[in-house]
This record gives structure tokens, C-alpha cells and sequence, in this order.
């Protein structure tokens, strides 16, 4: 047997206006150091800032940040000069997030002047978050020319879709032009969840059937894992489809939009604008683009009320439809900032689920704490579970494995 | 929609061969125009159009009815009228210039209209007068009749030729006169021409050397000027002195401005003939006289603004879309020689307009004009696609089957 | 006698009932006929009615009526006057119905005409499921709501259960929609205003995802009525299959042509998406109604649905189902839920809807 490889992954995760870094020790999974620059290239009040963590220590450092790549030779900065002062602060790959890469990489991949190549065409799928990503990619490239780059794709998990989950009924020479299906997204949290609850309840990955709802502050998901696959992912060739999210419309009649663009002389733009930045909770709420806002006033504001049963009702939508195709689910996973923060979304969601055997305990669903907790009841035909997600170490894990076996010796 | 259209259009063809036959043979001036109104609002009631109407211009409105009255679009056309017994250079008395436009728009209306498809706004089909190089039909039309319309106008599609591409504009024409007036023919014997043209040999010689100097507008081409015609009064008295004239045909670019157009021919006219202190010269616009009625007379300029319009407008945009979209490749261009009523309803008006037709100016201008019925019923067709992108009611995600 | 018109832009469905059973039907097919004569063709029927009784009352079937009409009208001018007001929904539809209502109006005998919706059913559809999550505002100003469709099926189905029941109706016809229907009221439904949305059919796509429409249209420079145009007339199953045939000639090929098969499970998952949805807001279910013309051509696809809900405690009788039968229970006695194909024409419904409210 080949002995598994000791090394360090420093690994990268960009938001719209965050980099959240950590170091790992693999196969351990021990975290060295890590954390997170904040409000880059935001103006508001608050100002930008990284706030780093190594050992007990924790640095706040307010600092300018126009973009993600001063951001990032700031943190370098950071753990370069840990790394003076403690040997075992090193490391020897880089592991980046990559929201977008269309039909063109299906697996976690190595970065060489072939693959930036290539990359660079998939800039206008996502041109904000894929953007951002490239930037860093091409940048640690440039300033790290010996260390290995790895690229985690938040597609991969979901290339096992089946095709007539994965195909749209539109022409196939279209389709076929452009590369259009089902890509899905979140891929590398639902395998997370997909790997964590099935260490929870101590049973092999390829026997559980799992539904998974990544609900988050920003983009939300919902996934159905069958025995180890994705095989069915709320978004589909973009973030835009499926369930409402912050800002975004989810599943909505293009007939009607082409009827709005007519009717109001949107330009493409425009139309892109409100259905990925003013709709979703925002759309409903006006306010406030944050499903905890609408929960507040949910008894004075019927807008709010209306907002948070029209969002719970498009996750119940899609946990049902998964619960068909599944033939009851095992497991049910709430992960994400709304999945774990809010009760009584989860409380609308699982109490809905009760004719089929599936039930919610309130009692622990309203106490939990932290870590991952089971809120189903003893006599729940399926387990429900609150779990929270880390995307850090499932992009250091699938990091891992590709470079050591790749590099097998 | 095309599918449509081409095949209402052979139901029509008949009719339009019919009628572009006569309106062929039909020999147009001032004296017939109530003729030619009557048999023009005929056909429009044959062709269903809603409301027919005419001026003692002899403008013709017919318009196509829409469900609302939001925002509607006008055909314009024009027939020119010559006076009875003027010969139009390069012209038979019998044979009249452009009238595929006429044929065109009015097919145009019958064609939506038998079509059935929804219209947003009205569609105003429009015939206008026009007399020597001077734009008092279209003037009298707007400022009379359409006046309430000005505003709710989205578009004007002018039916002039344009090859099938979607035209923007052209420069603009004036007619001038230079008039030399006073003692100039003393010493002169008169009937003696050749010292007559002596004398106004030197301005015609600069005038005909600034011709080559105009400038260029980089979209519209270039401004010209040419000697239309020189004439010459012959010797009066010295209470009334002779003069001769220039009479320049100034093709001018939107850069230009006419005082200082009619200030520089002045100015050269002057240099030329300054060191007579005897001589008077003036310049001015020439004049058009049109009967209102048997015993009044007005005279209007002939000048013609030029125009144009953004590519990026979105009625522009929009008709280039439909008809790219339905395999007719339409760009955009300008008009290099003729001139359109499109300087009044864009140049003053500042209603969005457009040129769209069969045909090529150049063969037009020739005086060969002959057209296939075939290429009549595709510009009839493709402009029926244009009202109908514009002001049809777009129905999006229902097809027929379905419902 | 009462004579049921199902006008559609390519042919009109006419059928004649007495007081009990229907007598006869027939189609006046459009394609050919000058679409100015259409109204006078039609016409026709009340100079020659079959057999010599009164016409007592003649029922059109309308496809929308918008928030205006919730229930069946009385048509006369102004009726015409507000039915115009719809006019943007389906301008050529709309205007196709407008010039053959006028004309009987016009008409000079005095027999009463109703008009009868397919969208009135869901006027009273939940909030939360009417509208989208699209700027407030945006809806409130053009009007856009859910208006749903096949409401005379659904509302059909929904009157053969009682109050309390939980129904889940679909109707597979040329579009397919699934309803959820509790208190004798929906609670949601599969198209809510384009068949751009919800479940395929012979040539629209059903759910697509809106971003990838916009990114054909940013990248690759489709414009608005292109994209229409091939969402709604190139895809569904002639996008995926390749075919212009009609759903029941595809089943045969069922399993045996490999992008026929693809285009049913498509179509089935599309299905089963809003089977979930309707399970989801009932929170349960004690019924599931099949209906619709395709009914007895997708056996197959009815079954397989059934089949995957099997957990639930469905049990399916043997097959073959009978089809002579108006309404056919496919489900076991001893079935959780009771699953019934019911297979009552349009024109029945319409029929029995009359008596009803009269």
C-alpha cells in the first residue's frame, strides 16, 4: 500500500467581496491557520479588514482592500511572516473554488498554461465570481511559479446527473452548440454534507439516499444524492434557477419576462439586473434582502409573511419533488447560514413532510446550539440533520486526492 | 410572421399588379391631382383601410386601426407634380418619378390589415405632394391635418428606394440665386450674349472652384454645387437695371449653414464684380409658387434640410433585428442623391424616421424606373414586418397550436 | 339543445347535447378557410342544427380570462367591451375570439351565449403561489400574476371529491398541468401564465433555466422573439426527439427509439417536479385524477408516475386498466391513496358546468 502523502494545502474561497483562506494538514485535516479579508472593495461605513487566526491568537487588521488580488498579497504577507516565526507554517499547494466552469472541466484539475488557457473561456459564465477566481489563479501563478495550483470545481459533484434530469427540451442542436444543461452548483458543499452525515450516522456513502438544502444568506440550493451520486441539483446551467434566494428569482415563466422586456423596452442587461439583483426576498421585501429580516416582522408586515412563505414554500417544492425521485429520502441535511440559523424554516419545511412518516422534534430544532445535530424524532422514517457546512476542507480533501494521486509514489 | 405575410401578399397580387399599372399610365400634374386623389381613396376602400381622408393638397391619409392608440406609425410616400407643361430634365412628359413607394405603402396597410394581426397603435398611410424641390406637402400635412398625431408618432417609414436597406438620412438642397444687378451692360451692345457671358464668366468660374473645396460629412457624403441655370434680362432703363442671375442648386451637409452659404456666394460674387460701384448684388433663396386656392398664391423656399438618424435608435435597431431575423439583408446607408420628406418629419419635426423600399436610387434618378411585381411584393412584405415589429402586438410564449 | 364551441386558430370544436347526452360533434377545420369567413362559417350552425329542437343555449370554451371573469358569462356587448381589455394576453387568439363573438352577438337570434374559462378556476389561487418573486412593484404595475390553465378540467375534477380531500388533478392534453386542489380550491398550479414554464409539450420547452436564456441572449446575440420563437416552436418533444409527431405517435417508440425514451422521462420528471410541488402545499394526499384527451395515449407515462410514488403507500391495480369506462380507478382497494383516470371530453364538462350553474 502506498503510504498517504503528508503535505500542507493552502486553500482559497472567494465571495463577491470575501477570501476566506485556510491551511490544512493532509490527510489530518488539522487546521494550521486561517481566515478571512472582509468588504473588499466595498465602500461602505464599515471599512475593509482581515481578520486572521492562527493557534489561539486572533488579529482584527483594518486595511485597505480595493480588490480580491490586494487581498490576497496582504494575507500572503500575513502568512509568510507566521511562517518566519514558526517552521511548521508552510505550504505546498495552493487549492482554489471555482463557481463556473461550465461543460468545460468535469474534475478537479492541475493548473498549467493550458488549463488558464481554457479557463479564460468560461470568464462570461459568471463573469463576478468566475472573474474573481481567475484573477487569484493567474496571480498565484505568476508569484508562486514552483507551487502547484489546484482547481476545485463546484460543478464536479453534480456531473453524475442523469441525462433526463440534466437535459432541457430545448432544440439538441442548440444544446449541443453551446453545451446547455444542467450544471448544478454548491457541489462542493453537498458532497460535504453528502460525506459528513454519512460518517454521523456510521454508514457506508453508497447506500444513503440524501436530500441536502445548502440555504444560504446568498445563493441556496437543494440537492438529491442517491447512494453516494448527485443526481438532481435546484440550479441549473446558471445560479438563476430554482429556488428564490436573496436577490436572485429562482424558477420563473421566461414568457413572462420576454412579455416584461416588451412591455418596459428592458435591455438585456436590465432584465439581467432585476432577476439576478432585485428579485428574490429583495424582490418581495423591499428592505431587506435577508430571510432573518422577514421572519422579524413577520406578524406586523404582510409582505414579510408573504416573502418568507414564498421562499419556504420553493425549498418544499423541491425537497418533495427530490423526496419522489428518491422514494424517500434516509437522510434530510440543513446546512448553510439560513439552514442552520433559522428554526422555523426548517420547522415549515420538515412539518409538511409529517403524512410521509417524516418528523421534526421543535424542541430540539429551537435549541440547537452548534455541530451537527439530529432534529428528526426516534420514530422519524427518515433522520433529519443540522449540519453545518465547510467548504475549506472539502476543497482541501478534493485537492488532496487529486495531487496524491496523481502523483502516486 | 413571414409565413403569414408572403401569403396574404399573393392574395393580393393580383390587385397590385392591377393597380400599379394604372397609377404607371397615369400621367400626374397640377391640374389632375383631384383625379388622382379620388381613385387613390377608391383603392383604400377596396383595401379595407378605416379611415380615408384627403386636403386640397392632395395629401391622402388612410389609416389602419389599431387597438390602442398608443404609440403609431406612418407610411409616407410622395408623387411629384410637376407643372403642366414643364419638362423634368431627363424625362418624357408621360412618365412620372418614383411611384413603387406609392404602390408600396399602400399594400403595406392592406396587408396588415387583412392579416388580422393585432396593431398597438394606428398605421397611418400617407401619399404627399411634392413640388419642385420644396417640402410644402409633408409641411401642410403635419402642420394641419396629423397635427394632433405629432406627438403619438413612434416612426416614419419612408416608401422611397433604398435597395432593402434601411436608410438614414441625406443631405440637404437649396436653390439660390446670385443676382447681379445695375449698369453693366453699358458699352455693351445688346443681343451681343457672348459679352454678356463674359461678364458672367468670372463668377461662374469661382463659383464652379469652391465646388471643388466643399466639405464631406463622414455619414452623409459630400456637399456640391452646380450651375443649375444663368439668365439675363437684357438692357433697361436706369430706373430698372438689368441684372443677370446664377441660379446654384447647393447641396449642403448638416455642418453647413445657409446664411453663411448665401453670405459666401455673396462675398465671391462681390470680390468679382466689386470694383464696380454700380452693381448691386444680392443673394437669396429661390421661391416656389404654389395655388392654395384660384386666387391666392404662396411662395415657398426651396430648401431642403438634411437629416439623419442614429444607427443606434431603437426603431432603427429594431427594424434592422426583424429583418436580418427573416433573411433579408438589410443595412444601413444614406441616400447620395435624392431627397425626402424625411427633412421636414426628421430634420423639424424630430419624429424618428426611416427610408425603406425596392429599388435603387441611381435607377430611379435615371429615369428608367421599371420594377418586378416579385420585388414590389417582398418590399411590400418586409415592411409589413417592420409595422409589425414596431407596433404589433408581440404575443410571447403561446403558439398558435397551443390555444 | 345546447351547443358546445371549443374555438381553437386552426380548427373549431363543435359539439351538440340535449338534455341529457351528447348528440353529436364535429370540427370546422380553419386551415384554407379565409379567416374573414370564419365567423360566418360558424354561423352556420344555427341554421342548421341537427335535428329540429330550440337552441337553448350556446357555450364557448375560452382559454383566459384574466382577472375579469371568475366564472362563466353571459356574453353580449359588454361583455365584448371588457373580454378586449384581455387583449395582450394572446393578442391573435384574443382577437380571433373577439371577431367570432361579435358575430353572433350581432346575430339577430335571441339565444343565450356563455362564456365559459379556463382560467377562472384559479383566480382565487393562494398569494404566495400567484405570484412571482420578482420585484413587487413590477408585478403590481403590468399585472403579472399566475392565471394557470386547463380551469374547467381541473374545476371537473376538483367536484368529484369531497370538501375535505386532498387532490392532486393533472391533465395530460396538448399541454399538461398538475394542480393541487384542497377545499375544493387550487393551491397551486404547473403553467402559470406561458407554456414556458411547467411541463413540456409537443413543441415547448416547459422549465428551462431563465439564465441561460439571458445568456443566449447576451452571448450570443438571440434576440426576443428568437429565443421565443425557439422555446415555443422548436422544443418539448420535437426539441429532444427530433420528430414533428404527436405524443401518441411517439409512445410506441416508447423505450425502443433512445431520444423518444429521453423525451418521456423528461417529460415525466417535469411531471413528477409538480407532483411534489402539489404534495407539498397539501401536505398529503387521498386522491390523484388523471384527465385529459392524451389520457388514453400515455398509459405507460401514468403508470411509471404511480409507480414512483409507491412508497407512499399506492397500490396499483393490474393492468390493463379498462378503458370503456367514463372514470377508471387504477389503485387497489387497499391503496393509501385512490388514483383515477377520468376520461369525461371538454365538451361534457362544459355541458354538466352549464347545468350547474344555471
Amino acid at each position: 500500500m502506498i503510504s498517504k502523502k503528508n503535505i500542507n494545502i493552502l486553500v482559497f474561497n472567494c465571495g463577491s467581496s470575501s477570501l476566506k483562506y485556510k491551511i490544512f494538514n493532509m490527510p489530518s485535516q488539522e487546521i494550521l491557520l486561517y481566515g478571512e479579508a472582509e468588504r473588499i472593495g466595498t465602500h461602505g461605513q464599515k471599512s475593509s479588514m482581515i481578520n486572521h487566526y492562527i493557534g489561539k491568537k486572533k488579529e482584527r487588521i483594518k486595511t485597505i482592500l480595493s480588490d480580491h488580488n490586494e487581498a490576497f498579497k496582504k494575507v500572503m504577507v500575513l502568512i509568510k511572516r507566521d511562517g518566519k516565526l514558526n517552521k511548521a507554517i508552510n505550504f505546498d499547494i495552493f487549492a482554489h473554488r471555482y463557481v463556473h466552469p461550465g461543460n468545460s472541466f468535469r474534475s478537479t484539475t492541475l493548473v498549467t498554461k493550458p488549463v488558464l488557457k481554457k479557463l479564460r473561456k468560461t470568464l462570461d459564465l459568471a463573469p463576478i465570481h468566475n472573474g474573481i477566481s481567475y484573477k487569484m489563479i493567474a496571480l498565484c501563478s505568476e508569484k508562486f511559479k514552483k507551487k502547484p495550483q489546484l482547481i476545485v470545481f463546484d460543478s464536479t459533484f453534480h456531473s453524475t446527473i442523469p441525462q433526463e434530469f440534466s437535459t432541457y427540451a430545448i432544440p439538441e442542436k442548440l444544446r449541443k452548440k453551446y453545451n446547455l444543461k444542467k450544471i448544478g452548483f454548491h457541489g462542493i458543499s453537498h458532497k460535504y454534507i453528502m460525506q459528513e452525515a454519512c460518517r454521523f450516522v456510521e454508514k457506508p456513502v453508497n447506500t444513503q439516499k440524501i436530500i441536502s438544502c445548502h440555504l444560504g444568506t446568498g445563493g441556496s440550493s437543494v440537492c438529491a444524492i442517491d447512494k453516494g451520486k448527485s443526481i438532481n441539483n435546484s440550479m441549473g446551467f446558471t445560479p438563476l434557477e430554482g429556488l428564490m434566494m436573496n436577490t436572485r428569482c429562482g424558477d420563473l415563466d421566461p414568457g413572462t419576462v420576454f412579455y416584461l422586456m416588451s412591455k418596459e423596452n428592458l435591455s438585456i442587461q436590465e432584465t439581467e439586473e432585476i432577476l439576478n439583483y432585485k428579485s428574490g426576498i429583495l424582490g418581495i421585501l423591499k428592505f431587506s434582502s435577508d430571510l432573518r429580516d422577514a421572519i422579524e416582522m413577520i406578524n406586523k408586515d404582510q409582505k414579510a409573511k408573504m416573502a418568507f412563505d414564498m421562499y419556504s414554500q420553493r425549498v418544499k417544492k423541491y425537497v418533495f419533488f427530490y423526496s419522489l425521485l428518491l422514494q424517500k429520502p434516509d437522510i434530510i441535511v440543513f446546512t448553510d447560514s439560513l439552514g442552520v440559523l433559522v428554526p422555523l424554516l426548517r420547522e415549515k419545511i420538515c412539518s409538511s413532510l409529517k403524512f410521509m412518516d417524516i418528523e421534526i422534534d421543535k424542541v430540539k430544532n429551537n435549541n440547537y446550539n452548534k455541530g451537527t445535530v439530529e432534529i428528526s424524532t426516534p420514530s422519524s422514517q427518515t433522520k433529519i440533520f443540522i449540519l453545518p457546512t465547510d467548504e475549506e476542507v472539502m476543497i482541501a480533501r478534493e485537492a488532496y486526492k487529486e495531487y496524491t494521486h496523481g502523483n502516486n509514489n | 410572421m413571414k409565413k403569414v405575410f408572403k401569403l396574404k401578399s399573393e392574395g393580393l397580387r393580383d390587385s397590385i399588379t392591377d393597380f400599379s399599372n394604372w397609377i404607371s399610365d397615369f400621367n400626374l400634374h397640377r391640374d389632375n391631382i383631384t383625379e388622382f386623389t379620388g381613385t387613390m381613396k377608391n383603392q383604400m376602400k377596396k383595401l379595407e383601410f378605416d379611415k380615408i381622408s384627403s386636403d386640397k393638397f392632395g395629401n391622402i391619409v388612410g389609416i389602419i386601426k389599431g387597438y390602442k392608440s398608443q404609440k403609431n406609425i406612418s407610411l409616407i410616400s410622395h408623387c411629384d407634380i410637376p407643372n403642366q407643361n414643364e419638362k423634368l430634365p431627363g424625362f418624357k412628359t408621360d412618365m412620372v418619378r418614383f411611384k413603387a413607394g406609392i404602390i408600396s405603402s399602400l399594400y403595406t396597410g392592406a396587408l396588415i390589415k387583412r392579416s388580422l394581426l393585432p396593431l398597438e397603435g394606428d398605421l397611418i398611410v400617407c401619399c404627399v405632394p411634392r413640388f419642385e424641390s420644396c417640402e410644402f406637402g409633408i409641411k401642410y400635412l403635419f402642420d394641419s391635418f396629423l397635427r394632433s398625431e405629432i406627438k403619438k408618432i413612434k416612426g416614419i417609414i419612408l416608401c422611397e428606394p433604398t435597395d432593402f436597406n434601411v436608410y438614414l438620412g441625406h443631405k440637404g438642397q437649396m436653390e439660390y440665386e446670385i443676382i447681379v444687378k445695375g449698369d453693366i451692360n453699358r458699352n455693351f451692345v445688346e443681343n451681343k450674349g457672348f459679352n454678356i457671358l463674359g461678364t458672367m464668366f468670372p463668377l461662374i468660374n469661382e463659383l464652379e472652384k469652391l465646388s471643388k473645396t466643399l466639405p464631406t460629412s463622414q455619414t452623409l457624403g459630400k456637399a456640391n454645387l452646380k450651375i443649375k441655370d444663368v439668365n439675363y434680362n437684357g438692357y433697361k432703363t436706369a430706373e430698372n437695371p438689368s441684372e443677370f442671375k446664377i441660379i446654384a442648386e447647393r447641396v449642403f451637409i448638416p455642418e453647413e449653414n445657409l446664411q453663411e452659404i448665401l453670405n459666401r456666394a455673396k462675398t465671391i460674387a462681390k470680390s468679382v464684380y466689386g470694383q464696380n460701384s454700380n452693381l448691386s448684388i444680392n443673394t437669396a433663396v429661390s421661391r416656389e409658387k404654389i395655388k392654395i386656392s384660384p386666387k391666392v398664391d404662396i411662395s415657398l423656399k426651396k430648401e431642403v434640410l438634411p437629416w439623419s438618424m442614429e444607427s443606434h435608435n431603437p426603431f432603427v435597431l429594431k427594424t434592422l433585428e426583424v429583418l436580418n431575423e427573416n433573411n433579408i439583408k438589410a443595412k444601413t446607408g444614406y441616400w447620395k442623391d435624392i431627397l425626402t420628406a424625411g427633412s421636414y418629419t426628421k430634420g423639424i419635426l424630430k419624429i424618428p424616421t426611416i427610408g425603406f423600399g425596392a429599388g435603387n436610387e441611381n435607377v430611379i434618378n435615371s429615369g428608367f424606373e421599371s420594377l418586378k411585381i416579385d420585388e414590389l411584393i417582398k418590399a411590400i412584405c418586409a415592411a409589413s414586418l417592420i409595422v409589425n415589429r414596431n407596433i404589433g402586438m408581440p404575443a410571447f410564449g403561446w403558439n398558435d397550436n397551443d390555444i | 339543445m345546447v351547443i358546445i364551441i371549443e374555438p381553437a386558430l386552426k380548427e373549431i370544436k363543435i359539439t351538440y347535447f340535449n338534455n341529457k347526452n351528447p348528440l353529436s360533434s364535429g370540427n370546422l377545420i380553419l386551415t384554407g378557410v379565409e379567416e374573414s369567413e370564419v365567423p360566418n362559417e360558424l354561423l352556420k350552425i344555427l341554421e342548421h342544427p341537427d335535428g329540429k329542437e330550440r337552441i337553448d343555449a350556446i357555450c364557448f370554451k375560452i382559454a383566459f380570462g384574466g382577472d375579469i371573469f371568475s366564472s362563466p358569462a353571459k356574453i353580449d356587448k359588454e361583455f365584448l367591451k371588457k373580454f378586449l381589455q384581455l387583449i395582450d394576453f394572446s393578442p391573435l387568439y384574443i382577437s380571433f375570439i373577439l371577431r367570432l363573438l361579435k358575430a353572433f352577438v350581432q346575430s339577430s337570434k335571441k339565444i343565450p351565449l356563455i362564456a365559459f374559462f379556463d382560467t377562472s378556476f384559479f383566480n382565487c389561487l393562494p398569494k404566495t403561489k400567484k405570484y412571482y418573486s420578482l420585484p413587487w412593484d413590477i408585478q403590481k404595475k403590468n399585472n403579472i400574476k399566475k392565471y394557470g390553465f386547463h380551469g374547467l378540467y381541473h374545476k371537473a375534477n376538483s367536484d368529484l371529491v369531497k370538501k375535505q380531500v386532498k387532490l392532486i388533478s393533472i391533465i395530460l392534453d396538448k399541454q399538461s398541468t398538475v394542480c393541487a386542489i384542497k377545499n375544493n380550491k387550487p393551491y397551486s398550479i404547473s403553467l402559470g401564465r406561458t407554456p414556458l414554464e411547467g411541463i413540456m409539450s409537443q413543441t415547448s420547452c416547459g422549465d428551462v433555466d431563465l439564465g441561460m436564456i439571458l445568456f443566449l441572449m447576451k452571448n450570443h446575440g438571440f434576440s426576443l422573439y428568437q429565443i421565443d420563437q425557439i422555446l415555443k416552436n422548436e422544443s418539448g418533444f420535437l426539441g429532444i426527439t427530433g420528430y414533428n409527431l404527436s405524443v401518441a405517435e411517439l409512445t410506441p417508440l416508447y423505450g425502443k427509439d433512445k431520444k423518444i425514451t429521453l423525451a418521456f422521462k423528461i417529460y415525466e420528471s417535469q411531471i413528477l417536479k409538480y407532483i411534489g410541488e402539489a404534495l407539498s402545499i397539501l401536505e398529503g394526499i387521498d386522491e390523484i385524477i388523471f384527465s385529459g384527451s392524451y389520457t388514453k395515449d400515455l398509459t405507460q407515462i401514468i403508470y411509471n408516475l404511480v409507480k414512483q410514488m409507491s412508497f407512499m403507500g399506492i397500490t396499483l391495480s393490474e393492468t390493463p386498466w379498462d378503458t370503456k369506462e367514463t372514470k377508471t380507478i387504477i389503485t387497489a382497494k387497499d391503496s393509501k391513496v385512490k388514483v383515477t383516470i377520468n376520461r369525461t371530453n371538454l365538451s361534457q364538462i362544459i355541458f354538466n358546468e352549464l347545468k350547474r350553474t344555471v
